[in-house]
């Protein structure tokens, strides 16, 4: 390499050229992501987002989806238009998972799906879905169990895995947590208070 | 200007490589990084709040004046050095060595470092299944490092002897932490390295008037230059 003209081949390539590449991302990271003056990109896209199953790396995942559901059924009384109360009924949180298939790589490989013998004692999988750039959890569950797995195989077109899945309970941005007034207060309106400042 | 050397890259004195060898005949090489970006809008404002990246693709095309197979023997000594006997397509830009394909079958980097792929196998369709992504390389003749006042080491005494065993001992260091490393002669320098390429399309063309083309297009994985080297972007979920 001596005597050659130096350009971003040699030097990126080189020991100081790989310390001074990772002293910058470094500094980037730590003190880029602090300082309110900086202009990042600041909204979520698919290719900031890591998949995790299980805490590991969930392999040639190229897209997933989830629904967070929290019912509440109305309690409607005689003379009153307005329904009484919304009564909570039922939370429900599902989604799905896409994602290449690699053969000898697949969910059922990965212990991702229950088989046919281990269906009725198969452990639940962990779901986390977060930013790699912010490190912020977008979406985590640790109960959370395939219901259905489908693939399909066109001529001409690349492979793909769609997994379904249900789940007990999650957390995101905000770890969940006990209301903090939950003792039947009523606000200023009459209604029951729901733990957070209106 | 009186003395100056001229020291643009011209098609004059451009070299383009692929799988790290010269293209012969070589007429156009050009290549486009695209960076797909989102502009959301949010209520209550006419710009974008911000340029997003979402996706990077790397395109390009390779045009190659196209001669036959085996044309050494018609033309004996008349024929220019270059012309490859196994001819210039896509076909014969494979390795010639059988240990070499060998190497390359093993995915092992040939005695030069390069990762070999396997272009030859790009519009063969019983060969898709072993066709690897191969490196294109574009790069430019510049005087000699010796002419540009930068001679290479000559042993003269100790001092130099121990700076030239630690300066070959650096070197090789340097060169096995680069993967995917140009390898210049002294008179040339790398200018574009398009790693992991594939071809997708070739189109032939012969008119009356004019030699036969064939005219190449391809992908890209990433586009390094002599300023900066596209670096992954960070852990993606093709590791399990």
């Amino acid at each position: 390499m001596s005597g050659k003209i130096k350009n971003a081949f040699t030097e990126g390539g080189t020991l100081t050229g790989a310390v001074s590449g990772l002293a910058d991302s470094l500094l980037n990271s730590a003190i880029g992501g602090l300082s309110p003056l900086n202009n990042f990109g600041r909204y979520m896209t698919g290719s900031r987002a890591i998949v995790k199953v299980n805490d590991k790396i969930f392999g040639f995942a190229f897209g997933v989806t989830y629904n967070i559901s929290t019912e509440y059924e109305e309690n409607r009384t005689i003379d009153n238009p307005v329904a009484y109360e919304l009564m909570p009924t039922r939370l429900t949180v599902s989604g799905t998972l896409s994602m290449f298939h690699v053969p000898g790589r697949g969910p059922t490989k990965e212990l991702v799906q229950a088989n046919v013998l281990s269906y009725l004692m198969h452990k639940y999988i962990t779901i986390e879905i977060s930013d790699q750039t912010t490190g912020q959890t977008i979406f985590k569950t640790n109960k959370a169990v395939v219901t259905n797995k489908s693939q399909t195989l066109q001529s001409g077109e690349i492979s793909t895995i769609q997994l379904t899945w249900k789940a007990l309970g999650w957390a995101d941005e905000m770890i969940p947590f006990e209301p903090q007034k939950a003792n039947g207060e009523k606000d200023a309106l009459g209604i029951p208070d729901s733990g957070l400042p209106f | 200007m009186a003395g100056r050397t001229p020291f643009f890259l011209t098609g004059g004195n451009a070299r383009i490589l692929l799988n790290n060898k010269t293209v012969a005949y070589a007429t156009n090489v050009t290549y486009k990084v695209s960076v797909k970006h989102a502009t959301p809008r949010v209520l209550g404002r006419f710009e974008v709040e911000v340029i997003q990246p979402l996706t990077y693709d790397v395109t390009g095309t390779l045009s190659v004046i196209r001669y036959g197979r085996g044309l050494q023997s018609y033309f004996s000594s008349h024929a220019p050095d270059s012309v490859d006997n196994a001819g210039n397509s896509v076909g014969s830009y494979g390795l010639s060595s059988f240990g070499g394909a060998i190497g390359s079958a093993l995915g092992l980097p040939t005695t030069d470092g390069q990762f070999d792929g396997k272009p030859d196998d790009s519009f063969n369709p019983s060969r898709f299944f072993q066709s690897k992504m191969f490196n294109i390389e574009i790069r430019q003749k510049v005087p000699s490092a010796g002419e540009l006042g930068k001679s290479g080491w000559s042993p003269q005494n100790l001092n130099q002897v121990a700076q030239g065993v630690g300066q070959a001992f650096l070197d090789t260091v340097n060169d096995v932490l680069i993967k995917d490393k140009t390898s210049p002669d002294k008179n040339e320098t790398s200018v574009v390295l398009l790693r992991d390429c594939r071809f997708e399309d070739m189109s032939f063309k012969l008119d009356k008037r004019g030699v036969a083309m064939i005219d190449l297009t391809f992908r890209a994985r990433y586009a390094d230059g002599d300023d900066v080297l596209a670096r992954k972007s960070g852990v993606g979920q093709e590791l399990s």
